[in-house]
Formats: structure tokens, sequence, C-alpha cells
């Protein structure tokens, strides 16, 4: 018996220097689980004498006493090497990414334009991309044969027997105001983002599709002071804090005065919106009174706000699909 | 337009410097669309330097000179000058530059061919009169444009952009006197427009007839004789080319120069060629031609508006001169046209032929008739400087209305004020606007405005609002935000979701690749399309976008290649379809795209569209019975609430090679205008039972033609016990058989079930299977 519990010892001693964390306490059961060899010799004492019995009992006690010991240090040398290992990781790697998408640098700005606008109140609200030429034009003041619609080369889709009849690729995203102000009553305020479209040649800042930012608001008493309030907050929301807006003379026929809005950005002045109070006749067109109401508008560029934002330096890469575009956003 | 600072300067008088100006005009005028030194545009003149001089073989004293124009390259140029060396860098215009005198010809002089031409500084246009050729510094590079090298600054040129609504804009009295406004400078006329007549009436020699005065408002007309045709003086011709306008002829400049200066196209008739000593302005007759001073015969229709003698057309009005009644060298009597066309007239008969020019430039932005007789004056006077023995006769022959109905506009401070958020007060307004020469009278209260005769945009208050702004100061307006009522904001339903699809499909691990709205004939028969023409565009760009897109995928699939596998990506944008109306039927749409090796690319897709479209009340995925010929497999339509959708189709494998995608792809689109409008379920918190749940495995063969959503349905409606039925494997066998993994998570929300209960029901579903499915189990068994 004694040979028996030195032999189970040895065995125990050779297993659990074998073992690793996962096995060891497997290994430890061998010998002193429930049905483990040591257990059995002690379940077996009974049925010995009580002379036998004592000396082979203390022999077993500490039989048991050891392997629990031996398994103790095992398991703490194990620990401790498991430590060293991990202590070895090299915390200089770079980490491994979530499989997430992209959005579209479009996407992205948008959502940052409509936070800057939404937090003063103004409401998303949309128009078609084919458009009459009745709200593209005429009603936004633009007559036919008047030299400013050459500034808006259009893509025509059907061509009726006058402008009610006839459709097109919207040019700007400025019949919004026609279409909005025919279904509301002041007071409002509204953006409209959305897709533009210029029969034009393309190169690195044109683009024959293109996003446009189209907003306005029209109430009692609204001046070109509110309006150069707005396009401030506005300018320093989307490109920063220490931003800040110009305003020059221009000319657009659904506004007077008009206004170009440019930003110092990066050490210069860079145009990026146009803007004005919205033209009385625009009003009278919509069935407003621009003797109670007055409003101002605004229009920008979606990509260009983009492209100064992000440094994106070809206009053509929005729509390109490429892979090493949108992947950067 | 461009502006020659020093030419403003002599006609506004004012201090401000070249930058000085500039930022003036671009804060209360106009944009500065460039700036330049003033220094004419060479192309094609280099620094060269002279390698060699040898004698030209045919002439004494001309020279054959040999030079390094750089880059290891020689030319060899016939040259007459006497103070050339070698080893003087000179400039060199190689045949085919671009000089203020014109593009240079190849020639041949004297039996010898020469390759460009060694310039003086009167050929590069610095200086008035040169002596020989221009020798640059030694510091020169050879090669280099010789602008880089010349040693004169010049007149600073402003290109400024002329706002439509400001015809006056083009011309340097117009510039000059806004300048003079902004700087606060007083303005005066500063053309003279002095002249003596010393010849008989205009009227005894010509006649002028205008057959509508809607299409031609106002014409003058002014017999001059003894004039003799040269070239012009060099002040002359300096101020044209400083404007880039190549000079010609005395009298043709003069023209010009009037133009340039007044803003009013003058045209001026070789008095012997004009037939009946009568000019009709008319409507061009069908079929009439014309032969224009651009060398072109023009054929003519009747909305045409043409100047025309007794008989024959003898100009296009507005747009360009004929060039049988064009002054020559032989001309000795002219008649000096100076007329007020209708813009609408001007613009569409210039669209018409095709033709552009400064005259119908101006005419086309609304000229006022006011400008024909400041026009008419400064062109005598001028023709009385340049050409000091002609006779001019006595009195324009003058037809129409020479003055412009000029509207009154009544304003008041106040509504002024409160546009622009200013405190004026009226004199100071009245000020503002009286440097622009409107007139302002007060009367109780109001005040009473009239602009000048020149300005045909002033209409009502607002544009008089804009002048005093402008004038004042924008930057001087204080900032204030709006006082307004709340309004609850209506939230865009379709947007909304446009958005929460978005940011679902980005985390995901989709791409978000926008496209155009584009499709042409090409691209959609690869993929088996037909364009439809009630989506045609009358003017495509180029010939693969000639229609608008009614599904997004198409133009999606073509991005797919470029990306590195598995490729994932969509587009949320419109699409379009023919509606009966003016309008065609305009929708939101999504599209998806996967491709990839080694991944279920379908059942990718179809579980991206489940978890989408989680919520919606009553989805359903009908499958679409294919044939060995489509293009399009597996199609899967996406229904709910008895609406349609879309669907999820798979490239066939053949079509997905063409399309340069060798493992395949499937793609989804989902109408997001239908969707936005369904009921969607609540969610709401389900309880768990407190019971432990169990499962057991089911492996099952299974003829093809047994669909595993079936066999999946109908064991989930076997038993209220039946939690949850997930196929964890799917295996192809050989032949018409395949081998699914099914595991069955049953759990009661009242006990614990017991082995016996689970067996049963494990029973139950293996008889399901075999005798319903016609299934053969290949194994089954609990974890």
């Amino acid at each position: 018996m004694e040979a028996e519990i030195k032999k189970i010892i040895e065995e125990a001693r050779l297993a659990i220097e074998k073992s690793d964390q996962q096995s060891l306490i497997t290994t430890a059961a061998k010998f002193i689980g429930r049905k483990g060899s040591l257990t059995e010799i002690l379940k077996s004492l009974g049925s010995l004498s009580i002379e036998e019995r004592k000396p082979v009992g203390e022999l077993a006690n500490r039989a048991k006493v050891k392997i629990e010991q031996m398994v103790r240090e095992r398991e703490a040398a194990l620990g401790a090497a498991q430590h060293q290992r991990l202590m070895q990781r090299d915390t200089t790697l770079p980490g491994i990414l979530p499989v997430v998408g992209h959005f579209s640098p479009i996407t992205r700005i948008i959502r940052e334009l409509i936070g800057a606008l939404s937090e003063l109140g103004f409401e998303v609200a949309e128009s078609p991309e084919v458009e009459l030429e009745l709200y593209n034009f005429d009603l936004l003041n633009i007559p036919p044969n008047h030299p400013a619609r050459d500034q808006w080369d259009t893509f025509w889709v059907k061509k009726g027997k006058d402008s009610k009849n006839s459709a097109l690729l919207r040019t700007h995203t400025t019949p919004i105001q026609i279409r909005y102000m025919l279904e509301h009553k002041p007071p409002m305020r509204v953006m409209n983002l959305g897709r533009a479209f210029r029969y034009e040649a393309e190169d690195v800042t044109h683009a024959s599709v293109f996003s446009q930012l189209d907003g306005f608001m029209v109430d009692r008493g609204i001046s070109v002071a509110h309006m150069k309030s707005v396009i401030n907050h506005f300018v320093k929301k989307i490109l920063g804090e220490e931003c800040r807006a110009r305003f020059r003379p221009s000319f657009f026929p659904f506004t007077e005065p008009s206004f170009e809005v440019d930003v110092w950005f990066n050490g210069k002045w860079l145009e990026l919106m146009g803007c004005g109070m919205v033209h009385p006749q625009v009003l009278r067109n919509v069935n407003i009174d621009p003797n109670e109401y007055s409003g101002f508008a605004f229009g920008a560029g979606i990509e260009r706000l983009a492209m100064l934002k992000y440094d994106i330096n070809d206009i053509r890469l929005f729509l390109s699909g490429d892979p090493r575009f949108v992947e950067q956003f | 337009m461009k502006f020659s600072y020093s030419w403003l300067k002599e006609l506004a008088k004012f201090k401000q410097g070249p930058q000085e100006l500039a930022n003036l005009i671009e804060l209360h005028i106009t944009e500065i669309e460039s700036m330049s030194s003033g220094l004419y545009n060479y192309s094609g003149v280099v620094v060269a330097e002279i390698l060699d001089i040898a004698a030209h073989p045919n002439a004494d004293k001309l020279h054959l000179v040999t030079l390094d124009v750089g880059l290891g390259k020689r030319a060899t140029v016939v040259c007459g000058a006497q103070n050339i060396e070698v080893g003087q860098k000179v400039p060199l215009a190689l045949v085919g530059a671009i000089l203020p005198g014109g593009e240079l010809k190849p020639a041949t002089i004297r039996g010898v061919e020469s390759r460009g031409m060694i310039c003086s500084g009167q050929e590069l246009g610095i200086e008035e009169k040169s002596e020989g050729i221009l020798v640059l510094p030694k510091t020169a590079s050879v090669g280099r444009p010789v602008n880089e090298a010349l040693d004169v600054s010049g007149d600073p040129i402003l290109d400024l952009k002329i706002l439509s609504n400001r015809p006056d804009y083009l011309s340097y009295v117009g510039m000059a006197r806004e300048v003079a406004a902004v700087a606060g400078i007083k303005w005066s006329m500063p053309l003279d427009l002095n002249y003596k007549e010393t010849g008989d009436a205009s009227s005894k020699h010509i006649s002028v007839e205008i057959k509508d005065e809607k299409l031609c408002p106002h014409y003058r007309a002014h017999f001059i004789s003894n004039v003799e045709v040269k070239e012009s003086p060099q002040w002359l011709k300096d101020k044209l080319l400083s404007s880039g306008i190549r000079p010609i002829s005395n009298l043709v400049d003069i023209s010009n120069l009037v133009m340039l200066e007044t803003g009013q196209p003058v045209h001026i008739f070789d008095y012997a060629k004009v037939g009946g000593k009568k000019i009709v302005v008319r409507s061009a007759k069908s079929g009439e031609k014309i032969l224009a001073l651009d060398g072109v015969e023009r054929e003519l229709t009747s909305s045409i508006l043409l100047i025309a003698d007794a008989k024959d057309p003898i100009a296009l009005a507005g747009i360009m001169g004929g060039e049988l009644s064009a002054v020559t060298d032989l001309t000795h009597e002219i008649v000096v046209e100076v007329a007020n066309f209708n813009q609408v007239t001007i613009r569409r008969g210039s669209k018409a032929l095709g033709v552009s020019t400064d005259a119908s430039l101006r005419f086309e932005r609304g000229l006022t008739a006011y400008l024909a007789e400041l026009g008419m004056r400064r062109t005598l006077n001028l023709i009385q400087q340049v050409l000091p023995k002609a006779v001019i006769s006595k009195g324009d022959v003058s037809v129409g209305k020479s003055g412009l109905a000029v509207p009154t506009i009544e304003c008041s401070t106040q509504g002024i004020n409160e546009l622009l958020g200013t405190k004026l007060t009226a004199s100071q307004i009245t000020s503002l606007l009286e440097r622009l020469e409107f007139d302002v009278k007060s009367s109780g209260g109001k005040l009473i405005i009239t602009p000048p005769p020149f300005r045909g945009d002033i209409k009502e208050m607002p544009d008089v609002a804009e002048e005093v702004l402008r004038l004042y100061g924008i930057d001087k307006v204080a900032e204030e935000m709006p006082v307004v009522a709340m309004l609850a904001p209506i939230a865009n339903r379709e947007v909304a979701l446009a958005d929460q699809l978005k940011d679902h499909l980005v985390r995901s691990g989709f791409t978000e690749t926008p496209g155009h709205c584009f499709i042409g004939e090409e691209w959609a028969n690869k993929l088996g399309l037909k364009v439809n023409d009630e989506l045609k565009l009358f003017n495509p760009l180029n010939s693969s976008w000639t229609h608008l897109i009614s599904n997004l995928w198409p133009n999606l699939i073509r991005f797919a290649p470029k990306f590195s596998e598995p490729v994932k990506i969509f587009e949320i944008n419109s699409v379009f379809n023919p509606s009966g109306e003016v309008l065609p039927l305009e929708e939101r749409s999504l599209s998806l795209f996967i491709s990839g090796k080694n991944i279920d690319a379908y059942r990718q897709l179809r579980g991206v569209v489940e978890d989408l479209l989680s919520q919606v009340t009553g989805l359903k995925f009908v499958a679409v019975p294919g044939s060995a010929e489509d293009r399009y497999i597996n199609v899967s339509r996406i229904l709910a609430q008895d609406i349609a959708l879309g669907s999820i189709e798979e490239l066939s494998p053949r079509l997905a090679t063409e399309l340069d995608l060798p493992n395949g792809g499937v793609w989804a689109e989902i109408n997001l205008s239908l969707l936005s409008g369904l009921s969607l379920d609540q969610q709401k918190f389900k309880p768990f039972s407190r019971f432990p749940a169990s499962s057991f495995d089911l492996s099952v063969t299974l003829p093809l033609s047994v669909s595993a959503g079936l066999l999946v349905g109908d064991i989930k409606s076997s038993s209220p016990l039946v939690q949850e039925v997930i196929v964890f494997d799917v295996y192809q066998l050989a032949r018409d058989k395949r081998s699914l993994g099914i595991r069955v998570v049953v759990q009661s929300n009242e006990r614990t079930l017991t082995e016996n209960e689970i067996r049963a029901l494990e029973s139950k579903l293996i008889n399901l299977i075999t005798t319903q499915h016609r299934g053969v189990i290949r194994g089954s068994g609990s974890e």
C-alpha cells in the first residue's frame, strides 16, 4: 500500500508538471477527485485493521496534502508563465478595426448642414429632381430669353408647349421656395438639400451632377441683418468658429439685394455661397404680399463645402465610386 | 469685361492704387474675376539666345540668325534688324505664336524659310515705336516664356464680372461712374462730346424707317462725307489693345472705342453701298441671305432683325455688319448707325445664328435708349478728332423714342431700414443715392426716387435698397438674430427613413457609393435592360448618359469590380418612371450589392434585407421560378402589406463574368417611397421564460425541389414550444439532393420540459419531415 501511495505521488508529480491550465483540474481529479486513485485508497482504508489503518491513513492524507500543494504550485507557475507571456504582447501593434462600411462624404456634410440649420429651427423639405420649367425658372423671376438663364445650362427632359408643360433636370435646389411657399403660409424656415444638374463639361471644379443646399426664411420684418447673422452662424458651424463671412454685392434674379458670401479660410477669402433677400416678384408669384412679409434665401454647393472641409481636390471623385476615395470617409 | 486700371483712373480720377481699387470694386460693385499685370498674354514667345549670325544668300540687309530656344533645340530665322549680336538674349516668336498683332504665320523670306521672328518691343506691344529688336537681360532663362524676362510693369488689367442686370458695367463710363460713387469722388461726364456740324442736313442724304418699334425702339443715323480710311493713331490703338481688341482702321477703331467707353454699339456703313439712300429696320424674309463681316453667308429666318437698304439686308441688327456695306479703304462717305434694339430679339437672333459678338452681348442685356444719343455724340467727336477733314452733316436722323419712361419709386426711410436692418436717416439715404445720380425728393415722409436714365434695372424698393446698401457698406450692417415664433418642426418621414437605413447599412459593413442618375443604351443592353424613351433626355451630355434611371442597381454594379472583396456597397437616391404627366414619377430607392469569394453572398444580402425590414408588418419573400437563359437568377420578390417593395436577384455566372465579377454577385433594390408609407410593428418587450430552453439538431437530406423556407416554416408552426429554427448548415449532395443541418430550440413558459416531451417533439418533427417533405433523417441528437 505504501509503495502504491508513493507511486501515485510520483505519477501525480509527472502528470501535474505536464498539465496546462485547462487540463490541470482533470489531472488533479484523476488523483484526488471523487473517483481519483488516492481517493480510492482513502476510501478503502475502512477495510484495513486499526493498526494498519493509522500509518497508511497518515501516509495517504499527507500524500493528498502534497498533491494538492503540487496542484496549487503548478497553478501558480502556470499563472505566472501566462502573465509573463501576456506581458510580451507588443502593445504598439496597430489595432484590428471593426468591419464597418463608409458614408459618402456628401452624406456626412449634409448631416452637418442639417444640424447647423435645424438648431435654428429650419425644417427639411424636398422638391423633385425632374422639375417643371415653370418652377425652376419662370416663377423664380428668370423669364424666358433673359440672359440670366445662361448661368443655368439645362438638361431638358420634356419640351412642351409652355413652361408648365416642360420638364428639366433642376439646375438648382431653389424651386423648393416656390413649391413650399405655394403650399404654406409664413412664418417659415426651410432647407432643401439634394442633387442639381448642369449641362456642362466636367473638370476638377465642375460636375454636371452635384448637390446643393437651399435655405430660406420668410416672416414679418426679416432683414439683411438677420440674414448675415444666420449665415455667419452656419459658416462657423460648418468650417469652424475661427471662420468669418464677408458679403459682396452680386446678382440673382430671385433675390434683391443679392450677395456673394466669401469665407476667410486658411488665410484667404474663398467664395462659398450666394444669398439675398427674397425678390418681391418671387413673393408675389407665390401669393405672399411683399409689403407684409420679407425673407432671405441662400444657396451653396455641397461638394464645394466638402472639398474645402476635407481638402478634396477633384469634384468628380464624389460620384466616382472609387474605393480609394469612398473608403476614406 | 477687362478694364485697364489707368484708363479707369483717367475717367474717374481716383487716388487708389490697383489693389485698393480692386478691394473697393469687390466690396461695393462686382466680383474681380482676375487681375493681371497688364502684359499681353503672349503664347509661343520664348527667350532665345543668338548663337550665330550669317548673311542671307539673297538679300544684303537680311541675316540668317541661329538661336538656342531651350531644351537643346535650335531655330534659324530671317532677321533684318541691325542691333543683333551673338550672345544676346532676345524674344523669339515661333510660328503659331499669338502676338498683339495676331498669329505668326510661317514665312519664306527671299527664298529662305524663317521658323520664327525675333521681336521688337513694338511687336510685343510694350513700346510705341522700336528701333531694332528688343534685347533681354543676360539673366533671362533660355526657353522660358518671355513674360518672365520682361522688365516692364504693365498697366494692371482687372477682369470684372458683369452682373446680368447691369449692362452699364459693360462700359468704361459705367464702371468709372460706379468707382467714383464708391470712392466718394464727384462725378461728371469725362468724355468730350463736342463736335462741329459743317455739312448740310443728314436727312438730305439718308432716311430711316423702323417697321416695328417694339423690336427697334430707337434708331439714329448721321451722314458724314470726306472721310479717309487709314490706320488709327497710336493712342487709339493702345486703348483698344488694352481691352484685347485688335486695331483695324480709324473708323472701325472709333466705333469699337465708343462701345468700350459708353457701352453703346456703333456701326458704320459705307454710304455708297446703301441702296436707295434709305435704311429700313425690319424682320428678315424667310430665305433671305446676307454675307456677314465674318465672311460667312447666312440664310435667315423671320426671327432675325435686319438693317436693310431699300432692297437688300446690309447688317444683322445688333449682331454683326454685312460684308458688302462695310467701310473699306475706298470709302469716302459714311452713315453712322447708333440704335437701340429689343434685348429678347437680339438674344434670340444671336442664338439662332450661333453668333455672339461684343455688340449682341450688350444689346441682349437690355441697353437703355438714352445711350444712343451719347454714343452718337461721342462717335462724331472722335471722328472729328481723328479725321479732321471729315465733314459732319447737321443733325441726326432720329426715329423712335430716344428716352426711357423712367419710373419713379416711392418708398419710406423706414421700409428701406426694415429690409436692410439699418438705422439710416432720410438724408443719409438721399446723399448715398445722389452719388449714383439718382434723383431723390422728400414728400410727406416718403422718398420719391427717380433712377438715372441709364439704369433700367431699378424698378422697386428693394432695388433702391440694394444701391443704398452697396454704397453704405454691407459690412456696416450689424448682425442680429431674428426673433421668431416657435414652430413644431415637421419631420419628413422619407428623409428620416433614408437616414436610418444609411446608419444601419454602414454599421453592417456596407459602403455608400452614390452615382449619377443616367444610363445609356450600351450599358443597358449589356445588362439585358431596355431603356425607356419616355425617360430620354433631349440633350444628353454623352452617349452613355442618355436616359434617366429607373433603378439604382445598374449603376451600382458598375462600381463593384473596383472594390476589394467582399464587396458590400449601397446607394440611396432618386429613380424615375414614366407617369403620363409632365413630370415623371420620382421615387427614392435603395440598392445593395454583395459579391465575394467564400461567402454566401445571397444569404448575406437576404439577411441584411431581413434585418433592415425587420419591423415591417407582414414582410414576405416570394421566390420566382427561373430558367436556364435568365441573366438574373434566384429572384426573390420582397412584399409587405400587398405592396411589392422590390427584389433580390443574383447575377447569372455568364453575366457576372461579362461584368468582370468572377465571383458572382447579388443585388437588391427596395422602393423607399413605398416603404416609408408602410405600417411598422411596434417594438414591444416580450417576457422571457423562467424555464430552461433545450435544443436538438436534425440532419436532413431533402430533394432539391423542397424549399428550406417551407420546411423551416412548417417546423416553426408545428408546436408552440418551438421557439427558434436555425439552419446552421447547407450541404449540396450528389445529384438532386442536399443536406440541411437544422437546430430546433424548444422552451415552455410554464415548466421545464422533460426529456420525454423533447423526444416526443423530435419524433413528431422527424415524422413531419419524412412524410410531408420527402426528407431522410441522417441523424439527430441534442447537445
